[in-house]
């Protein structure tokens, strides 16, 4: 059977949230998708009747990314059923929220859970797709980050280490798989969605959102679909781009403006006044 | 009624670039232009061939009344300013470990013009910006800023501030206005030519396509084009510093890492 005229993407984690967002961006844009979920069937399942709504071939693979043997056999039902692959887009990851200041309550398992998942599965997923997305000529990887990684913050201390170290392999891969293969890393922060809301409960959820809005840089709460349109972009347009890790944060970490140098202006400002007066 | 950008050094390279890919996607532009007369005049002929209504604006950007000038021209044009592309720079080529052959005034000019010269363009359409509601500034920075390279200590240096800058201002200019920079390295440019000579600047091209990870040496339009991301559809980003230079900055792969594997295959082979 020859390959498949649409290009094929596999997106990991994408029963829900970004990696939904991406598949069903993707398959608007002329892409045939693999959805990928370890858990959540029913919402894989819905994602991939989406996607097929929208015009692609969409199939719908269990894989538990922490396990090599599944990334090989995603990969594999993935060039059976379309004979190639052209983007892989990391999305599935793991984390349990404990606060950073409570050691004891991250054990030794859940830390090593959360580097399986969102270190090594990356690593073997890409190890599992790299022929193919070499074949392809001009593919994409693109890992989904976080800003966690490069502010030391975000639901554990496990996690954000996790995602420093993604960064820094996004940097690795890039260098050798070249000039076929560009390997970029988005970093949200705040996504709206399951993920944060079953982390914080819908409460926090809320008044976080709520504060998050009133604060940040551009006033804006991310959705699943903003992400996705950035890691869409780094698959079709970024041609000059690899090895890179691009905040998409609306500004978070750019954190707020120096009280000082407000302070300094509001100080002259009052001078001024009573000089005048 | 269509959207405005105003594009600094637009003479020539990359901003001229930038400026007709703008007039292509339905933009009119103010081409600005310090000395290159005939260049600014090319580039408006061809934007204004794509369907752009075109302004060509001299200044110095180094000179604040010469940026708020620009800017009210603009705006006295076409009534209003979408975004706001920096890519007028100065340099000069001058080895790094000649530290005598940098005169202070040429490092202060090079610090006005590409430092400076954004600030005060930023600050001189701030308001207009704003009042789109949605705008966005690129600065063309360089990974000279990021690695401490480039043509000269001075320019180097300018570009690590602006890429702070950068920063500094996308806190205060949103929600309304987003600021990114740039970081390309080499590009196919009459800059790069007229600097390094057209036969350095071949070699220089191939060790690009030769010894990047993406194995290629990037022409205007390919960071135009990312340019033209960052003001179009970056609706997330702001404060960021994009390293465009096709893997340039990773550099290679550690060898020992290589020269590792190649034993362990070697000595495989001896005991099979």
């Amino acid at each position: 059977m020859p390959p498949s005229q649409r290009k094929v993407a596999l997106v990991t984690g994408s029963a829900t949230g970004v990696g939904a967002a991406t598949c069903r961006l993707l398959a608007g844009k002329g892409w045939n998708v693999v959805v990928n979920y370890s858990k959540s069937r029913n919402e894989a399942e819905e994602t991939a009747a989406e996607c097929r709504k929208l015009g692609a071939e969409a199939i719908v693979c269990q894989a538990d990314v922490a396990q090599d043997a599944d990334c090989r056999r995603m990969v594999d039902e993935t060039v059976k059923k379309w004979g190639r692959i052209d983007a892989m887009v990391s999305s599935a990851g793991y984390t349990k929220f404990v606060h950073h200041a409570d050691l004891e309550s991250m054990t030794s398992d859940e830390f090593l859970k959360t580097l399986s998942i969102n270190l090594l599965g990356p690593f073997q997923v890409s190890r599992a797709a790299v022929p193919h997305l070499k074949a392809s000529g001009n593919a994409a990887i693109v890992f989904v980050s976080s800003v966690a990684g490069l502010n030391g913050g975000g639901s554990s201390i496990a996690y954000s280490a996790s995602k420093a170290a993604l960064n820094n392999m996004t940097k690795s891969l890039a260098r050798v798989l070249g000039p076929e293969i560009r390997v970029n890393a988005v970093c949200p922060a705040f996504i709206e969605g399951r993920w944060l809301v079953e982390g914080m409960g819908q409460e926090r959820y809320e008044a976080y959102k709520k504060n998050l809005v009133a604060t940040v840089t551009l006033r804006h709460a991310m959705t699943p679909d903003d992400v996705a349109q950035q890691i869409y972009w780094f698959i079709d347009g970024a041609s000059v781009v690899t090895g890179q890790v691009l905040v998409t944060d609306a500004g978070f970490t750019l954190g707020p403006v120096p009280a000082h140098s407000a302070a300094g202006s509001e100080n002259r400002a009052e001078r001024q006044k009573e000089r005048a007066s | 009624m269509k959207k405005v950008a105003l594009v600094t050094g637009s003479s020539s390279g990359l901003g001229a670039v930038t400026a007709k890919m703008l007039a292509g996607k339905g933009w009119n532009v103010a081409v600005h232009y310090a000395k290159g007369r005939a260049g600014a005049d090319a580039t408006a002929a061809e934007c204004k061939k794509l369907g752009a209504e075109v302004l060509v604006c001299q200044g110095d950007v180094s000179v604040d009344a010469d940026c708020r000038r620009i800017v009210e021209e603009a705006v006295k044009k076409f009534g209003r300013l979408d975004a706001l592309v920096n890519s007028a720079g100065a340099t000069k080529f001058v080895d790094h470990t000649d530290l005598e052959g940098l005169a202070s005034d040429d490092f202060a000019h090079i610090l006005m013009v590409n430092v400076l010269g954004p600030y005060q363009m930023i600050r001189a359409a701030a308001p207009h910006l704003k009042a789109t509601g949605d705008a966005s500034v690129v600065n063309v920075s360089s990974i000279s800023g990021v690695v401490a390279g480039g043509s000269c200590h001075a320019y180097g240096a300018s570009k690590a501030a602006l890429n702070n800058m950068t920063k500094s201002l996308a806190r205060v200019m949103g929600p309304e206005i987003r600021v990114n920079a740039v970081c390309p390295g080499f590009m196919n440019t009459p800059w790069m030519s007229s600097n390094l000579g057209e036969e350095r600047k071949e070699i220089y091209r191939k060790q690009w396509q030769t010894q990047t990870p993406l194995q290629m040496a990037a022409e205007p339009e390919d960071v135009a084009e990312i340019i033209l991301w960052f003001i179009e559809a970056a609706g997330l980003v702001t404060g960021q510093i994009l390293v465009t230079d096709a893997g340039y900055t990773l550099g290679a792969a550690p060898n020992h890492s290589r020269m590792a594997s190649e034993r362990r295959a070697a000595e495989k082979e001896k005991a099979s």
